[in-house]
């Protein structure tokens, strides 16, 4: 990140994807604000893919993007990015239950 | 005649079907040093190494000690082994060279072939007795010491004497006696070879005439189909003791495979224990203990795959988890957390093979299954996302729980939203943990842990990656409950110089 940052011009395109997923999320918070704000200040254009929705209005020069989900269905993705505001329904644990990962589904699963 | 020096009473497979996550296994718990050290550039070493870390979960703590000892009596007496190896591994490469003879499946190729194996094999045998006799003061384990005991009950000398003057028959230096009986339309049917005459003890009624009348057929020599006639008929006759022949040295030819499979395995064994001689790396015999006991402690435990790759004895760590089921590991980025989480994956698998542990000190009950689940590098060819992938890799964990696993987390499921992880990740650790499984986690998932921490269940103990106050690293891991920062604000300041 700080060779990235070192090299960078108002003139490069920065393109980050979940970078600090492998710390607290008080960490990353942490980590990405003070990486959004070197690359604020470098005004440069960039990309950043995360889920620390809280970055998504960090600035006036942030733009929230999200990757939507089909209307009836919570897990579908459409594949389509739209231009929205960060959140959104507990994805997750849907998921989790499509894999019968719940603590009820697992119980049940090693009863067998 | 059986080896039985890694089981008491089975051989040891080398193509033994290895578990289903062997490949995570592998990568997870950083394996190829260790697999790289035991079979000292010997990929036959290196292979049955493999299979006997990898295959080792079905071991019983009584299997485990009895390898343990016999692993014992090999470092007292490495020469010996090594001899012993080096005798089935040529014997084996002697063996094969026959083949040359036997591409035809003629009987008298086979019958031949069968006895040139065998001679070899006479002769080895021979000379592991021999080894086996010279070294047998030296053997103090229960499995070198049967060993010795077969070998000198099977192979004494009317053994030798017998297998020697069969094979002398075998040459048929005085021709073949078959005999043959009328069957349909007076065809000859079951051909059968018939012992050799010893002497001709009725030579002198013979002389005066009043022997059983003999038939003479002589065949011209430029009759071909006569003598191709002949010839069947010769070969039907040794067929049934060709086969029997190349039978038994197939049988002779399994003893010394899997002998030098299992040697094999205890040199590959002493190899890795003078490679950690040479880091100066302590290794111990572990205390092993039945899976029911939900024990481990240990003292200066490393991870071997680093000290090996380093050549260094790398930082140790002491714990006492006794009855605890749920282990979890936090705290400072790159303090030591993957490395600890390896060495207990690495130590279970040595200890449950029989092998010495990286440790001044261990015990540990056994398990049943090892199953890692780590955090994977996203892989662009791939349409599901990395939760979606990991909870895939979590199910089919499910899919084959045993009774009493061992399972390795290393940050799973922090992929994401730090809130709805937490929930997975608890909703799948308590369901596990109430089925009997145990635990350790690396996880920086802070509410996930402070679930646990507030429920103050006896089995689960946190243990931290130690940060000294002026943010060192010790790389040692101490007992204390959660924090909110895994100090990344340090590796920040360092790296970007700045306060």
């Amino acid at each position: 990140m700080r060779r990235i940052l070192d090299l960078a011009t108002p003139e490069s395109l920065v393109v980050l994807n979940e970078i600090f997923s492998s710390t607290t999320t008080r960490d990353a918070i942490m980590l990405c604000r003070k990486i959004m704000a070197k690359v604020s200040e470098l005004d440069l254009l960039g990309v950043w893919v995360t889920f620390i929705e809280e970055l998504a209005s960090f600035s006036e020069k942030t733009v929230s993007m999200k990757s939507s989900i089909a209307s009836d269905n919570p897990l579908q993705r459409t594949f389509k990015i739209t231009r929205e505001p960060a959140g959104g329904p507990a994805y997750a644990l849907l998921l989790a239950r499509k894999h019968r990962l719940t603590y009820i589904q697992i119980k049940e699963r090693l009863s067998r | 005649m059986k080896v039985f020096l890694m089981h008491r009473e089975k051989d040891f497979d080398p193509k033994q079907p290895l578990p289903w996550n062997e490949g995570d296994l592998i990568q997870d718990l950083g394996m190829n040093p260790l697999l790289d050290a035991m079979g000292g550039e010997d990929p036959f070493l290196e292979n049955v190494s493999k299979s006997a870390l990898l295959g080792s979960l079905s071991n019983d703590p009584e299997t485990i000690l009895f390898r343990q000892e016999t692993l014992k009596d090999c470092l007292r007496n490495r020469e010996a082994v090594r001899a012993m190896y080096d005798l089935s591994l040529e014997t084996i490469e002697k063996e094969k060279k026959t083949a040359w003879w036997g591409i035809s499946k003629h009987p008298s190729s086979v019958l031949w072939r069968g006895s040139e194996a065998t001679r070899i094999f006479l002769d080895a045998l021979k000379k592991l007795r021999f080894l086996a006799e010279e070294h047998e003061p030296d053997f103090q384990s229960e499995g070198l010491r049967r060993f010795v005991e077969m070998l000198k009950l099977e192979l004494d000398d009317s053994f030798f004497s017998a297998a020697e003057s069969h094979l002398e028959n075998l040459q048929f230096k005085e021709g073949l006696r078959i005999s043959a009986r009328l069957s349909r339309a007076n065809k000859a049917a079951d051909y059968t070879l018939q012992k050799p005459r010893r002497e001709r003890k009725d030579w002198w009624g013979w002389l005066l005439g009043n022997q059983e009348p003999q038939y003479t057929i002589r065949i011209h020599e430029r009759d071909e189909s006569g003598l191709k006639a002949l010839e069947e008929i010769k070969d039907r006759g040794i067929n049934l003791v060709a086969n029997a022949l190349a039978q038994s040295a197939d049988h002779i030819l399994g003893f010394f495979v899997q002998l030098r499979v299992e040697l094999g395995f205890f040199l590959a064994a002493l190899n890795l224990y003078d490679r950690a001689r040479e880091i100066g790396l302590p290794l111990a015999f572990p205390a092993v203990r039945p899976a029911s006991e939900h024990r481990r402690s240990f003292e200066g435990l490393r991870d071997i795959g680093l000290a090996l790759r380093l050549k260094e004895t790398v930082v140790g760590n002491d714990l006492r988890v006794d009855s605890k089921d749920l282990v979890f590991i936090t705290g400072a980025n790159q303090g030591g957390k993957s490395t600890f989480l390896r060495s207990i994956g690495l130590s279970q698998l040595m200890m449950q093979s029989g092998l010495w542990v990286p440790a001044e000190q261990f015990a540990a009950s056994t398990c049943d299954g090892l199953f890692t689940h780590y955090k994977r590098e996203e892989d662009p060819t791939q349409v599901s996302g990395k939760l979606d992938e990991e909870l895939s890799r979590m199910s089919s964990i499910i899919d084959r729980l045993t009774p009493s696993p061992l399972i390795l987390f290393n940050e799973s499921f922090a992929s994401t939203n730090e809130r709805e992880e937490s929930e997975i990740a608890s909703q799948i650790t308590s369901a596990l943990l109430e089925s009997g499984a145990r635990i350790f986690y690396v996880t920086h998932l802070h509410e996930f842990q402070n679930d646990f921490f507030e429920k103050k269940k006896e089995n689960v103990l946190f243990l931290r990656a130690e940060r000294l106050g002026d943010g060192t690293r010790t790389f040692k891991l101490i007992e204390g409950e959660p924090l909110k920062t895994s100090f990344a604000k340090d590796l920040y300041e360092k790296t970007f110089g700045e306060n």
